[in-house]
């Protein structure tokens, strides 16, 4: 079951339009896309969050090597280029939990919004998707879907645990928030364990200003 | 003493001195040549003195004038990086233009619908690049490095001649011609880090992690692993050391330098990493990287050619320690489910580190 609830819907002290206040931790990326009249500055990096905000034992790590879209049962998670993109990872160990954290911002809010709608009609009876690249030799990956429960969702975000068919299997509890031009998604993920739920909560809860 | 046999004696001892002279001249001449004389006074002023004990002085102080140093014989020409990752920068990001794409990574905007998959990930933070920017090489930079390099060994009773990146193609990367090509007679230094791939230390870590994970009673990863790296790294010797002689044939003005590889943990481990790599997996294979080492200076030794330790640079900067200089373990697309070779590499820091060496080698070689 996927679990959507309401609480707040932008980080720290908000504003109307969805956009951050606060300033990005040291270990993040943040990438301009394609910027556009509708877009400013740090937008996508004003929404990531800092160790500090988690629980004890996390650190900053590398920050994410790649991007983290995927079609998801059918719901592409980047159906077009975002304007700004921003990434950061914690670490407890250098092989994990990790947490990661993806920011996509769009020059209307309309995009954030449909593919949280849309994943949250979609995963609902699916239990497993396989996703690869354009290339026709691209590599396959395989994933397992179950539903998650995570304290505090805020309206609109949508909730689930994967874990890719591999040897060494990262088990992933994914949470997408859309709060106003920008998509926000936190990943905890440790291997061959379930995530400690903690984690993702306390990112969700910093996310919407330490509420 | 008399007068006379004062000035018998001290006649006695200028000759000696001039016997000594000249085979110290000698000395000092070799010494030269092969690169021992580095300081640019020292050499031009010891190479004059030799000149004139040997000539009366005629044109010694042009000679003097015209002795390289040993940084300028690196210098000279074309600097040619080869290697594997940890020769390319791989985990260092700022990878230079092409050399970061891959179809796992079509998920990424600026490669969707791309068929290219060239992932050598050459950074512009590499040593390598550090290096040629912080010199003044005549022939520019030749950077044929490229992650997931092999040489192509026959290690362990397993021939990977066909996945060789040094002498072939590389099937994996997209436009990559043979490393060894780059060379030829206007090469006037060669870098290169090469064997970790062939001894196979990424598989064989990937490979603890998931025993570790799966919590075998009683395994250890040393147990299973230690007799078969330990024969991979002796199998590949003799032929690091055919490679290297024939990187001085096709180079024959060039300075050679091999890079070794750090150790990757911190010492003594601080955790047990989750309980994936336990602490015991941690010093083993730290030791493996020793073994690795110690095998690559015999190789070079025996070929003649320069050689680099990182070891003591990355004391104190190992995974586990407060101040990394290698990269967390991370995943690439889609999503996180594919191993990221950046993975356990050295980070921009721990490239600069290395930097830091080369040109300490670069300025003052030190021969194995």
């Amino acid at each position: 079951m996927l679990v959507l609830s309401a609480c707040g819907d932008a980080r720290s002290s908000g504003n109307e339009t969805g956009e951050p206040a606060t300033t990005p931790s040291p270990g993040a990326s943040a990438v301009e896309g394609q910027p556009t009249e509708a877009s400013s500055p740090d937008v996508a990096a004003g929404f990531l969050i800092s160790a500090d905000e988690l629980p004890s034992g996390w650190r900053d790590s590398d920050p994410p090597n790649s991007s983290f879209r995927m079609t998801v049962c059918g719901v592409d998670t980047e159906p077009i280029p975002p304007v700004e993109v921003a990434q950061v990872r914690f670490a407890q160990t250098a092989v994990g939990p990790f947490l990661y954290q993806y920011v996509r911002t769009y020059a209307d809010a309309q995009t954030p919004a449909a593919v949280a709608r849309d994943l949250a009609a979609g995963l609902p009876g699916c239990a497993e998707f396989t996703t690869r690249g354009t290339a026709q030799d691209s590599p396959e990956a395989r994933f397992d879907l179950e539903p998650l429960e995570v304290d505090g969702l805020p309206a609109g975000a949508v909730a689930w645990r994967m874990t890719p068919r591999v040897e060494l299997p990262m088990i992933q509890d994914v949470v997408f928030v859309p709060i106003g031009t920008s998509l926000v998604a936190f990943l905890s993920a440790s291997m061959g364990e379930a995530p400690d739920p903690a984690a993702l909560t306390a990112a969700v809860r910093a996310l919407q200003g330490g509420s | 003493m008399s007068a006379r046999a004062r000035s018998t004696r001290e006649r006695g001892a200028t000759g000696l001195e001039y016997v000594a002279l000249i085979a110290l001249a000698l000395m000092v001449v070799t010494a030269i040549l092969v690169g021992l004389v580095t300081q640019t006074d020292l050499a031009g002023r010891t190479a004059a003195a030799v000149c004139r004990v040997i000539t009366a002085g005629e044109d010694c102080e042009a000679v003097g004038e015209r002795v390289e140093t040993a940084l300028e014989r690196a210098l000279w020409g074309t600097y040619v990086a080869m290697g594997d990752s940890f020769a390319s920068g791989e985990g260092a990001g700022d990878y230079r233009e092409g050399t970061d794409y891959d179809k796992r990574d079509d998920w990424n905007w600026d490669n969707w619908g791309s068929d290219d998959h060239n992932r050598c990930r050459r950074s512009t933070s590499s040593y390598a690049d550090r290096i040629y920017s912080g010199n003044d090489f005549q022939g520019g930079l030749t950077m044929v490095s490229c992650s997931g390099a092999l040489l192509g060994a026959d290690v362990g009773g397993e021939d990977f001649e066909d996945e060789g990146a040094i002498y072939q193609d590389n099937p994996q990367h997209t436009g990559e011609a043979p490393q060894i090509d780059a060379l030829d007679e206007e090469t006037s230094l060669v870098t290169m880090s090469i064997g970790g791939n062939d001894v196979g230390f990424a598989s064989v870590l990937m490979d603890c992690m998931i025993n570790g994970q799966r919590g075998i009673p009683g395994f250890r990863c040393q147990e299973k692993w230690d007799d078969e790296l330990g024969d991979r790294i002796e199998d590949l010797r003799p032929q690091l050391v055919e490679l290297y002689r024939d990187m001085q044939e096709r180079a024959p003005n060039a300075r050679i330098v091999i890079m070794g590889y750090p150790r990757l943990f911190h010492e003594p481990p601080s955790e047990p990493l989750n309980n994936l790599l336990f602490t015991e997996d941690q010093i083993w294979m730290n030791q493996k990287a020793d073994q690795l080492n110690a095998m690559l200076r015999e190789a070079a030794r025996e070929a003649g050619v320069e050689f680099i330790d990182p070891t003591s640079a990355f004391i104190g900067h190992g995974i586990g320690s407060d101040d990394p200089w290698l990269n967390d373990m991370d995943w690439g697309g889609p999503g996180i489910s594919l191993y990221d070779p950046g993975s356990f590499h050295p980070n921009a820091e721990g490239h600069a580190a290395m930097a830091e060496l080369l040109q300490r080698q670069l300025e003052d070689p030190q021969y194995p």
